[in-house]
């Protein structure tokens, strides 16, 4: 699945920018839309992204399918998410690798799987399950982690591989979710990116994590610090330019500030490109 | 060794009731973290995550409770109303029954309704979108299928009769409103939330309003709202209600149905 309408550095599309955009049009390749926000049956948020995608190519994520949960799929969900990359001509549609239900009850997070063949297994299965009800394959994101399993028996790389290959599905290399994971965990980040398999990575993630002083947080708050963007570097060389997406959820900025951001994670993709011609 | 379900039982066991899990049984203890602590951070993410739910459907109940109480209102609910949705715009359904029960509140009798009144904005921001009833579709009807005719309301919209005035209260706690105190004498009213095209909506609704809007709400057919709503309230008079409703938009549409009366 590569859809040629996304290329370059895009935008997490934000309800608090939907008015500068209508108004200015930005100069955006793209916008990445949180396909939770437009579950409902019509309102205002439907409308604006209506607008919006007039002059935009969009993606869609996604947060809700819980796909490693030992609960049954929810397929209602996925149809609704199926409508709406149905009305909306989504170039692709994509979720975490993660799981949020267990017994009915749902922590809305993307809480982290064990790396064990049990539950790679299991999650490849549903990921091929999700598939089939939605019409599409799956673009599948790595998370950000804050703790392990006593039962892990391989690395997260490991197991990310084995689901993508069980699964065929591709993936969304979320560069500072892997930073984040790296240093909560004590790995190394790069033999991380040497084990993805390039034709799989169709879209890369950039965002800003919190130091809380013992661990990294995923909160998507502040600019992409400077250890990130050099793990970027490294994941420009291995994946070649691949569509890339500005995160930004907490303390949202001005648009300027994203558009900022996407300029220079723009220089990163032209001087590693540049580099490598030479 | 635990099984996928097993681990992911206790962890979310651990999320909303941490004491009755080991977290050790499943979590690695690290050099700078406990097991416990581990989940802990999980657990307060989350916790986050629907206070933040809370506080976006609910601005109102925040801004006059304050940050502090309301957090710790949210943690308790949260306790109290683990989530039980993929989604969470529905998350927070029965914050306003629980602020009703909840003790160090009763010196607030208005809040309950005044979150109802935000429940029901929220839901109405993202109801379907409907058209006007043009009035002269109504011509198209037989003199037979009278005794089947039903109306409709907007699919966005909700009745809330409060002995409170909680639109007022509403209005001035909005972020652009110029703080200003509301006389809880002036008593309450009805209301009905909804939405007109794109336009949110809070309309105050004559005591007439309320019964035939009510009425038609429970499903009750047109003919039997003529027949009983003037037997009890002389006052109503449904065959000019429906046409005023109608061009208010408070009746959006009708249906025939000989099985509910
Ligand atoms: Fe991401």
């Amino acid at each position: 699945m590569s859809d040629h309408s996304i290329q370059g550095v895009g935008l997490g599309l934000r309800s608090q920018h939907y008015a500068h955009i209508l108004e200015h049009q930005p100069d955006v390749p793209w916008f990445e839309a949180l396909a939770d926000n437009y579950l409902g049956d019509g309102g205002l948020p439907l409308y604006h992204l209506e607008q919006i995608r007039k002059d935009y190519p969009l993606t869609f994520h996604a947060v809700g399918m819980s796909l490693g949960s030992s609960d049954p799929l929810d397929v209602d969900y996925l149809r609704k998410l199926k409508a709406l990359t149905q009305r909306f001509e989504s170039a692709w549609l994509s979720d975490h690798l993660s799981w949020s239900r267990s017994n009915g009850q749902v922590a809305n997070d993307l809480l982290p799987m064990p790396y064990t063949t049990e539950a790679a297994q299991h999650v490849s299965d549903r990921i091929q399950q999700a598939q089939e009800v939605l019409g599409q394959r799956l673009v599948i994101e790595n998370v950000s982690s804050y703790l392990s399993y006593s039962m892990d028996a391989m690395t997260e790389w490991a197991f990310l591989m084995e689901v993508v290959e069980r699964a065929d599905c591709l993936i969304l290399l979320d560069i500072n979710n892997i930073y984040v994971s790296a240093m909560n965990h004590g790995f190394e980040p790069l033999p991380y990116l040497e084990a993805i398999p390039v034709e799989r990575v169709v879209e890369m993630h950039l965002a800003g994590y919190e130091d809380t002083g013992d661990l990294l947080f995923d909160t998507h708050g502040q600019a992409v610090h400077p250890p990130v963007w050099a793990l970027y570097r490294a994941a420009l060389q291995r994946f070649g330019k691949r569509p890339t997406l500005i995160e930004w959820d907490t303390d949202i900025p001005a648009f300027e500030v994203l558009q900022h951001e996407a300029q220079i994670a723009e220089r990163h993709q032209q001087e590693v490109h540049h580099a490598q011609a030479a | 060794m635990l099984k996928l379900h097993e681990i992911q039982s206790q962890f979310m066991q651990g999320l909303y009731a941490p004491h009755m899990v080991n977290a050790g049984d499943f979590i690695q203890a690290r050099a700078s973290h406990s097991a416990t602590q581990s989940l802990q951070a999980y657990r307060q993410s989350l916790i986050g995550h629907l206070t933040q739910a809370l506080s976006e459907i609910y601005p109102v109940c925040l801004r006059l409770l304050g940050e502090i109480f309301f957090d710790k209102l949210s943690l308790r609910y949260i306790k109290d109303h683990p989530s039980s949705s993929l989604n969470l715009h529905d998350y927070g359904l029965h914050f306003a029954d629980f602020m009703h029960d909840f003790p160090p509140l009763v010196e607030f009798p208005y809040l309950p309704d005044v979150a109802r009144l935000e429940w029901y904005w929220h839901r109405a921001f993202h109801a379907q979108d409907e058209e006007d009833l043009q009035i002269q579709a109504l011509s198209a009807l037989k003199a037979g299928d009278m005794p089947f005719l039903h109306f409709k309301l907007p699919a966005s919209a909700h009745l809330l009769a409060s002995t409170f005035p909680v639109q007022q209260i509403w209005a001035a706690n909005q972020p652009d409103s110029p703080t200003h105190s509301v006389d809880l004498d002036q008593g309450g009213g009805s209301l009905l939330i909804w939405r007109h095209g794109y336009d949110m909506r809070i309309d105050s609704l004559s005591q007439e309003q309320w019964l035939f809007l009510s009425a038609i709400e429970a499903g009750e057919s047109f003919s039997s709202v003529c027949e009983r709503l003037p037997q009890q309230h002389p006052q109503c008079n449904p065959v000019q209600l429906a046409p005023e409703c109608v061009a208010q938009g408070f009746i959006n549409g009708f249906y025939l149905n000989g099985e509910t009366s």
